[in-house]
């Protein structure tokens, strides 16, 4: 039995391109459809093939101006009967993302910590060459101090930004990168800001020695805030790709 | 009706800028069942000692140890850290191996 892999969720759309080796299908409820492929690990040996397959495929969707709802990570239902289902439990949901990102698109950029010096010393380190239990801890409390200087410093940055391009954004999106070594900053932009979103943004790349470090347009991926996920995927790993584990 | 799939991705990670976080979720394969349930269980314990170290700095700051008290919990914690150490080696787990992929949430550490 063929068991739908979900891409996505578009809204008022008939027809997308669909070829190998990502052939994707489509089922639709009332104005919303959502779009799926069978189990990628059927079709591609590798991982990386699927989603550069499926990147090239969101591509080609978005010359089409459609907007697309990209679901982030693997997700499928038992059968296609159950994708009526789907639509039908999430309209609603659909329905508030769809008006969300309608005549948007994601733009992402990384910005490097210049300064980042003390993520370089790893926590189990603190205990070298230490001659008191009160020097260790007075390292652990230097380290929270540094962490926490880290951390404001990169909240500082996302604001600049952010407040620089606020008359051209929907929405933002940030992250700081484990070792708070990197900043990713993702932006909704209205399609027809495009021009001056880049021009800003570039704007402020340049301040900060990295002008090219954006890329896009996106799909909206961060900014499609409703889940389908059961919470158990959270700890799920998926791994094995390779071994060709395959469980359709 | 909705299951995960072991094609799992995450595609935040695929365009978000080349540079893939060395974080990964707990791998516990039949084959390497012991090592993933090593860094699960060390990750854990990584994740409780830290937080007891703040509590220590916490209780510190609050004036209600004494100079030996200090002493001796500093002691304990630095015991703690070398034998997380050894434990790790022990596993063949690196310092950045013990943390958990929380998804949307973000890693554990």
């Amino acid at each position: 039995m063929k068991r739908p892999y979900l891409l996505g969720f578009v809204r008022n759309c008939t027809d997308f391109p669909s070829e190998a080796p990502l052939s994707v299908e489509m089922t639709s409820l009332g104005e919303h459809s959502v779009i799926w492929c069978k189990s990628p690990m059927e079709i591609f040996t590798m991982k990386q093939d699927f989603l550069s397959a499926m990147l090239q495929w969101f591509e080609k969707i978005q010359h089409l101006q459609l907007t697309v709802l990209p679901i982030q990570s693997g997700m499928r239902v038992s059968d296609e009967g159950c994708l009526v289902e789907l639509l039908r439990s999430y309209k609603k949901e659909l329905d508030l993302c769809f008006d969300k990102v309608e005549g948007c698109s994601e733009y992402c950029l990384t910005i490097l910590n210049n300064d980042w010096e003390f993520a370089r010393l790893s926590y189990s380190s603190l205990g070298e060459d230490v001659q008191s239990g009160t020097e260790y801890l007075d390292r652990v409390r230097v380290r929270h101090q540094l962490i926490e200087k880290e951390v404001l410093k990169a909240r500082g940055v996302i604001s600049h930004f952010c407040l620089r391009l606020t008359p051209w954004i929907e929405d933002y999106w940030s992250e700081l990168t484990q070792a708070r070594r990197e900043i990713n900053l993702s932006f909704l932009v209205r399609n027809t800001l495009k021009p001056g979103f880049i021009n800003e943004l570039e704007n402020l790349l340049n301040e900060v020695n990295a002008p090219d470090e954006w890329t896009g347009p996106w799909l909206p991926f961060h900014f499609t805030s409703f889940s389908l996920k059961p919470e158990s995927f959270l700890i799920h790993e998926s791994l094995n790709w390779e071994k060709g584990r395959l469980t359709s | 009706m909705i299951e995960d799939d072991e094609a799992g991705i995450n595609i935040k990670r695929l365009i978000d800028f080349g540079k893939q976080n060395p974080v990964g979720r707990v791998n516990a394969n039949q084959d390497n069942a012991n090592q993933g349930l090593a860094k699960l269980v060390l990750t854990l314990v990584e994740l409780l000692r830290r937080v007891m170290e703040h509590e220590a700095l916490r209780r510190i700051d609050g004036g209600t140890l004494t100079h030996g008290e200090i002493e001796e919990m500093g002691e304990t914690f630095l015991k703690l850290n070398n034998k997380m150490t050894e434990m790790r080696e022990i596993f063949g787990l690196k310092e950045e191996d013990l943390n958990l992929d929380l998804g949307p949430l973000g890693n554990l550490m």
